[in-house]
């Protein structure tokens, strides 16, 4: 967690007053075309490896550095800074990661081959799965024959029906129905915290 | 009790005869273009062994001794070598071969030869412990079972309303302004707390090659992406 002065600081500075607009136009135009006025710039032959990018399993912390394994055997060192959004069920900082998470990163590639992450998830998962049974906190998901057990987290877990806005309430979901599962992995289980379920109400 | 052997044999002959080999293991010992012939096969052989049950007497049950215990076998050997395949005894619908498929063709094997020593009414409880020996069948008891236990329990039902991060991220990416600042961003969610009416959430961002932090204000409550405020300090 960032300090309570700084919160206090960028919470001033965005609902202080008139900066917060003066901030919004000096970027120039809010029009959506400048959003895509930059995309050229990210130039990759169809399938290169992203140099930006890196996946594994984190085998070491050293300081705020990361020693990551990819999939693929590459070794990537990854360094968070302050400036790092770590991603961990929910938007957290870098003393939740640890050795054993799964790892998706992005952020820029330095001359010595560090990469100088923008945005970590760790343990991260995307899962379309059938809904087997619904306990206490508990949805027992089957993801292509293997039985995944998905834990609700109160306070965090969301549900979104039928495309509409996020809501807390997962009483909706249906045993037997499809659901695709958002989720934090517990690394060597077949478990997940689930962070957003998507599911069609009826 | 034979005659239930015998009509389980029939069930699993007559799905196999109407085809739908998807998934079954078969496909990797005799090649994929011949499972939907080899399963006709399988089919006929069940119907001329529930055949024999009923006529041929021990003849009859020891062949169905020997064919469960070859289905055990097989059932077995798919559970190592394609773990992702659907059993495909007794219906199309998708079955990883588990503990109960193993449990059911050793069952069905004890019944074939034990036939003779049980008095008739034992095929009730035989019927009952097939049934739930059969992960094909789940969706006429189980999960019906599942449902009703859902709807007079509400195992999640109970849980406080809040509104998720999740959706203040959505209405934060409806709105025009995150849209027009999308390039200056870097990282996913930072930090995010709530203030009064608004929940504020950071992003970390860059401006003419300057490390600088994007602060977006959300309505908490509203759906009102355009009241939504930024900065960038």
């Amino acid at each position: 967690m960032e300090s309570l002065g700084r919160r206090k600081f960028l919470t001033s500075a965005v609902l202080g007053s008139a900066t917060a607009v003066v901030g919004a136009t000096a970027l120039g135009s809010l029009a959506p075309e400048t959003a895509f006025a930059q995309e050229d710039n990210w130039m990759l032959e169809p399938d290169a490896i992203d140099p930006d990018f890196a996946e594994g399993r984190i085998t070491g912390i050293k300081g705020t550095m990361l020693m990551v394994t990819g999939s693929d055997r590459t070794f990537h060192r990854i360094l968070l800074t302050s400036g790092t959004s770590v991603w961990k069920l929910r938007n957290t900082t870098f003393d939740e990661a640890e050795v054993g998470d799964g790892l998706y990163a992005r952020g820029a590639r330095m001359p010595d081959g560090v990469l100088a992450a923008d945005a970590v998830w760790l343990n991260i998962v995307n899962l379309q799965t059938h809904i087997v049974a619904i306990n206490r906190d508990v949805l027992h998901l089957d993801h292509h024959g293997h039985r995944i057990v998905g834990h609700v987290v109160t306070g965090t877990t969301a549900a979104v029906y039928n495309g509409t806005p996020a809501i807390s309430d997962l009483s909706l979901l249906q045993v037997g129905k499809h659901a695709q599962v958002i989720g934090a992995w517990r690394p060597d289980t077949n478990e997940v915290d689930i962070a957003t379920v998507y599911a069609a109400a009826a | 009790m034979d005659v239930l052997v015998a009509a389980v044999l029939l069930w699993a002959a007559v799905f196999k005869l109407r085809g739908g080999a998807q998934r079954s293991a078969l496909a990797k010992i005799v090649g994929k273009h011949r499972v939907t012939t080899v399963f006709r096969i399988i089919g006929g052989v069940e119907v001329a062994l529930a055949a024999g049950l009923l006529l041929a007497g021990p003849v009859g049950a020891w062949a169905a001794f020997a064919w469960f215990l070859g289905l055990f076998g097989y059932l077995l050997w798919a559970r190592v070598a394609e773990p992702e395949s659907s059993c495909g005894c007794l219906a199309d619908k998708y079955a990883p071969v588990g503990v109960r498929a193993l449990a059911r063709a050793a069952v069905l094997a004890a019944m074939a030869v034990t036939a003779e020593l049980v008095p008739w009414f034992a095929a009730v409880p035989g019927a009952v412990v097939i049934v739930l020996l059969s992960a094909e069948l789940d969706g006429y008891w189980l999960v019906p079972l599942r449902r009703l236990k859902v709807r007079l329990q509400h195992p999640l039902g109970s849980t406080e309303f809040h509104i998720p991060v999740a959706s203040t991220v959505q209405q934060l990416h409806k709105s025009q302004v995150y849209q027009s600042a999308y390039p200056l961003l870097r990282s996913d969610v930072l930090d995010t707390w709530d203030e009064g009416e608004w929940r504020i959430l950071t992003y970390s961002a860059e401006r003419d090659g300057e490390r600088a932090t994007a602060v977006f204000a959300v309505p908490r409550e509203r759906y009102e992406p355009d009241s939504i405020r930024f900065a960038l300090t």
